[in-house]
């Protein structure tokens, strides 16, 4: 079963708070939840490798923190995604969490 | 002018946070001397003596100091180092040759379409469920994506970006600001080439996850909705 590496996540943060435009978003996050959040994706982007063994998994474990978001969170996760389908993404989460 | 002290900048702090991972710079790099060639352009340390920049010694930061009409001398300097893919460069870039016109009247000849990832040539929706999906185009500026390209340069930047990455076919992005993209199905090739083209990430089609590039640099390459805009 994949398993954070807290040190591994630790360094992948700091390469990212590094970058002042990264900084800014994580700063700005509405809650620890989202800040969560993106200190997993910041994870995925590091150490995630599609070859491995046991990389379903790995994208499963990165998921984690997202049953925790609020409605503010995935508001603000969709007003500084990128311009690709994570877009719609937060939008399907924001309808299933106003139903 | 190249802004030869910015570059060199960027070099140190791209090879400062690498170093710190234990990893060295992999993609193309323009490494400088103090001379210049006769259109006053650096010229490389090594790798040729004509003084024009090899694709290998091309990275981002040249972007950085020229902004996206350093694709010319990117289109030029590939063509040089790799001659056997010419003749199909040339016939995709003729084939390609309105990239630039579909990608700015998107909008206008696809009204209300759906956020999602279109066939460039038909139209078609065409989301991948495979692959890393990417772009070279960097934003000259918000509310200015497209400025600082021609029509020339675009298709052959498309053509070589086909090739480079393998990419099956040629999309448009339709996620906010429409967008050329394409598709490749090497995770580590598709890394290196966001890295060198200053991209800020790829979307996984298959985990429906993006890499997001640290090294991105927001100045040369200003999103939307992304870091102070």
């Amino acid at each position: 079963m994949a398993k954070i590496d807290k040190e591994k996540m630790e360094k992948a943060f700091q390469a990212f708070m590094k970058n002042p435009a990264y900084k800014k978003i994580y700063d700005n996050a509405p809650s620890e939840e989202c800040k969560k959040y993106y200190r997993y994706e910041y994870y995925y982007s590091k150490y995630y490798d599609p070859e491995a063994e046991d990389a379903d998994e790995f994208v499963e474990m990165i998921k984690e923190p997202e049953k925790d978001l609020s409605v503010e969170d995935w508001e603000y996760l969709k007003s500084k995604a990128g311009h690709n389908p994570f877009r719609a993404y937060c939008d399907q989460k924001i309808k299933e969490l106003t139903k | 002018m190249i802004d030869r002290k910015a570059v060199k900048q960027y070099h140190k702090r791209v090879d400062e946070r690498l170093a710190e991972r234990g990893k060295t710079f992999e993609g193309h790099r323009y490494d400088f001397n103090d001379k210049h060639d006769k259109l006053g352009r650096f010229a490389p340390k090594s790798g040729g003596s004509s003084g024009t920049k090899t694709a290998e010694e091309m990275s981002r930061a040249d972007v950085k100091a020229n902004g996206p009409k350093e694709a010319k001398q990117y289109v030029k300097s590939y063509l040089k180092v790799h001659p056997e893919a010419k003749k199909q460069i040339y016939a995709d870039a003729k084939k390609y040759s309105d990239a630039l016109e579909r990608v700015r009247s998107f909008r206008t000849e696809h009204p209300g379409a759906e956020d999602g990832t279109y066939n460039m040539k038909t139209g078609e929706l065409q989301n991948p469920t495979s692959g890393y999906c990417l772009t070279f185009h960097q934003n000259f500026g918000i509310g200015k994506e497209l400025d600082g390209y021609d029509e020339k340069t675009y298709a052959l930047m498309t053509a070589i970006t086909k090739h480079e990455l393998g990419s099956d076919d040629v999309y448009i992005g339709n996620f906010g600001n429409p967008e050329i993209s394409f598709k490749c199905n090497d995770y580590q090739k598709a890394k290196r080439f966001c890295i060198e083209h200053n991209q800020y990430s790829i979307w996984d089609a298959k985990t429906s996850r993006e890499w997001m590039n640290d090294l991105w640099e927001e100045e040369t390459n200003p999103i939307k909705g992304r870091g102070s805009n």
